[in-house]
């Protein structure tokens, strides 16, 4: 029975999180974003209090989401995490050998994981987004679930003309940078569910770290009674293995609550019961506490910013690393940004995809505009919106025209009004900002840039007819970049 | 469809609905045009095409004056209620309030009606000189019977 409802709540859960992600785009009039998961994350409450040094005015869902930690354990992992129950749907489909008992214990991995993410993040080079899951569905989601299904819903739509009106996905196909990557990074880590069910979670997620130290203290727990005949049927069905060894001893860190347990006793002896609040600890119960992952991630931590901020090309970033409007300045941006996808969703163009190493590694899958795919649209502002860190700042439509992003340069020997005084001038004529002037020489107009007002929004090199290799392209030496406000 | 008169542009690729229809009416906003000098009823069926970059590389002039060799509207309304007279086409820019509306079943002769409400004589837009070379269709203001309304 509570099987059930707990599928039910799930699968909700998962429905409402891709609603929101499908309507996380143009024109962006609902209430509730996609972003709102974002925020749930404890993690990302965290990040952004750790890099901006202030508690984040929106803490009322983390702290709710701590709160349950408190009360009922892993409960998120069981019942609300879509990462987790994506890995139940994908290991339900693809494995038919689940639960092997694979004696690994790799558990006290993800305390390692979830300190090097919080000190890295305090060391000013967040790795936080290896392994926060929320952004991590999100991302996978996003990057190698959507393209496909735009395309397919387009097809639907060129059948079915009466489809036209509901746009819950945008209008012209879209195209993500590893998109393939992500689709693998899922697979196998739905795979490794063959080694252990529910293997990211057991042993990587740092978010099921932080719900597996206050689970520790959690009020609702896993009881057996004396009914219990050890017929060993709960261990073996246990999808997080945080029954060990005799049935009647529960590892609270790892229990997520799914009720499995309590639903196949043949005797009716497993209970979730609220605990009476006694100092008295059950010895059989603690498993040792991650003290020593705690010195080692801190000491691994506190090389990697010298490593990153050391890189190649965080020295010399890529000339063509666009920004997205108002972001941070290049160090806080890499830190903050979770890598969640949102605005290469919301982006309308198209043009915002994740860098590779632009910016060196530490810029890993940080968002970057690329004109020749899409440019930044004149009158949209919803990266800023979406942006459930700040990495991306909230900006007006209004301000866009003082916010550089790069600047334009006309290569003149492969333009063509230059080179062959052709009759062209697209570039010019596409400018939403007036940057792009021309003057009359030698019979035809020649195109030129005002450094003044061009603020890199690309539409020039989207519609240069020069390709592959736009004549006119967006450098990023015009950037400024600011913390506001 | 093909265009056998055309000099550059041979062939060009349309939108289904436009080659399905019974009739096609052309109704531009005139304006000014950083290339073309000014957006009317021929220039505005670039509206149309699928490759536009094509127009730029290989002569735009030329390009629109091919395109109505064999793809004429059955009527081109000019919609000259306010023209756009600088900073073409995107704007923003001057406009003036000129309160006329021009059609007619001569897309060259709607054009070069349209030319002199920017002061400019037909003559001195490219388009329109090749098109009346290639094409049926009348640009001297002299031979076109104006009439207002």
């Amino acid at each position: 029975m509570t099987v059930k409802l707990r599928r039910l709540f799930q699968m909700g859960i998962l429905v409402l999180f891709f609603y929101l992600l499908a309507v996380t785009t143009f024109p962006l009039d609902y209430p509730l974003l996609a972003n709102s998961f974002l925020r749930l994350s404890p993690l990302n409450f965290l990040l952004i209090w750790i890099s901006k040094g202030k508690i984040p005015s929106d803490f009322l869902l983390p702290v709710l989401v701590v709160v349950s930690a408190i009360l009922l354990g892993r409960f998120f992992c069981g019942w609300i995490c879509p990462m987790g129950t994506s890995l139940d749907i994908g290991e339900k489909a693809l494995l038919t050998n689940r639960n092997s008992k694979k004696e690994w214990n790799l558990a006290s991995l993800k305390y390692w994981i979830l300190a090097a993410a919080l000190f890295t993040s305090l060391f000013g080079v967040s790795l936080l987004y290896l392994g926060e899951p929320i952004s991590l569905i999100m991302r996978i989601s996003i990057l190698s679930f959507f393209p496909p299904l735009v395309w397919l819903w387009q097809a639907l739509q060129g059948i079915f003309p009466s489809l036209m009106g509901l746009n819950l996905v945008p209008t012209a196909g879209i195209h993500f940078r590893f998109s393939l990557f992500f689709l693998a990074l899922f697979l196998l880590i739905v795979v490794l569910g063959r080694l252990q069910s529910r293997f990211w979670c057991r042993n990587l997620c740092p978010m099921g770290a932080l719900f597996a130290i206050l689970g520790r203290f959690s009020l609702n727990r896993r009881e057996v009674s004396d009914e219990c005949g050890e017929c060993g049927l709960c261990i073996e069905n246990c999808k997080m293995g945080a029954i060990r060894d005799e049935p009647k001893r529960t590892s609270f860190q790892e229990c997520i609550h799914c009720r499995r347990c309590e639903e196949i006793c043949p005797q009716g002896a497993v209970k979730f019961s609220w605990r009476r609040l006694s100092p008295v600890r059950d010895p059989k119960s603690s498993v040792s506490f991650p003290r020593r992952e705690l010195f080692g991630a801190l000491a691994a931590s506190a090389a990697w910013p010298l490593f990153a901020k050391t890189d190649f090309n965080a020295k010399v970033p890529h000339p063509k690393l666009i920004r997205p409007p108002a972001s941070l300045p290049e160090e806080q941006f890499v830190s903050l940004c979770t890598r969640c996808g949102e605005c290469m969703k919301v982006c309308v163009t198209n043009g915002l995809q994740p860098c590779i190493l632009e910016g060196g590694w530490r810029s890993l899958w940080t968002p970057r505009l690329i004109p020749a795919l899409g440019y930044c649209e004149e009158t949209c502002n919803f990266c800023g919106k979406v942006c459930p860190t700040g990495a991306i700042q909230p900006f007006t439509i209004a301000e866009k025209k003082k916010i550089f992003m790069g600047l334009a340069v006309i290569d003149r020997s492969r333009c063509i009004a230059w080179n062959r005084g052709e009759t062209c001038l697209i570039c010019d004529e596409h400018c939403s900002y007036k940057a792009v002037f021309w003057k009359k020489m030698e019979g035809a107009g020649k195109p030129f840039v005002d450094p003044k007002k061009c603020v890199g929004c690309g539409i020039c090199e989207t519609r240069c007819p020069i390709r592959p290799g736009a004549a006119i392209a967006v450098y990023s030496q015009g950037e400024k970049r600011e913390r506001r406000g | 469809m093909s265009l056998p008169k055309g000099k550059v542009l041979k062939s060009v690729k349309i939108i289904q609905p436009v080659l399905e229809a019974d009739c096609f009416i052309n109704v531009p906003v005139a304006k000014v045009h950083s290339s073309a000098i000014l957006t009317m009823g021929l220039k505005n069926l670039m509206g149309i095409v699928e490759d536009r970059d094509y127009w730029h590389t290989a002569g735009l002039h030329q390009c629109i004056a091919d395109m109505i060799t064999g793809f004429r509207p059955h009527l081109t309304v000019i919609d000259a209620t306010r023209i756009l007279l600088t900073n073409g086409p995107k704007g923003p820019g001057e406009v003036r309030n000129v309160g006329q509306v021009i059609a007619s079943a001569d897309p060259l002769a709607a054009d070069a009606y349209g030319a002199t409400l920017f002061g400019k004589r037909p003559g001195e837009i490219p388009y329109l000189v090749s098109a009346r070379a290639q094409t049926s269709g009348e640009i001297e203001l002299g031979k076109i019977e104006i009439t207002k309304v």
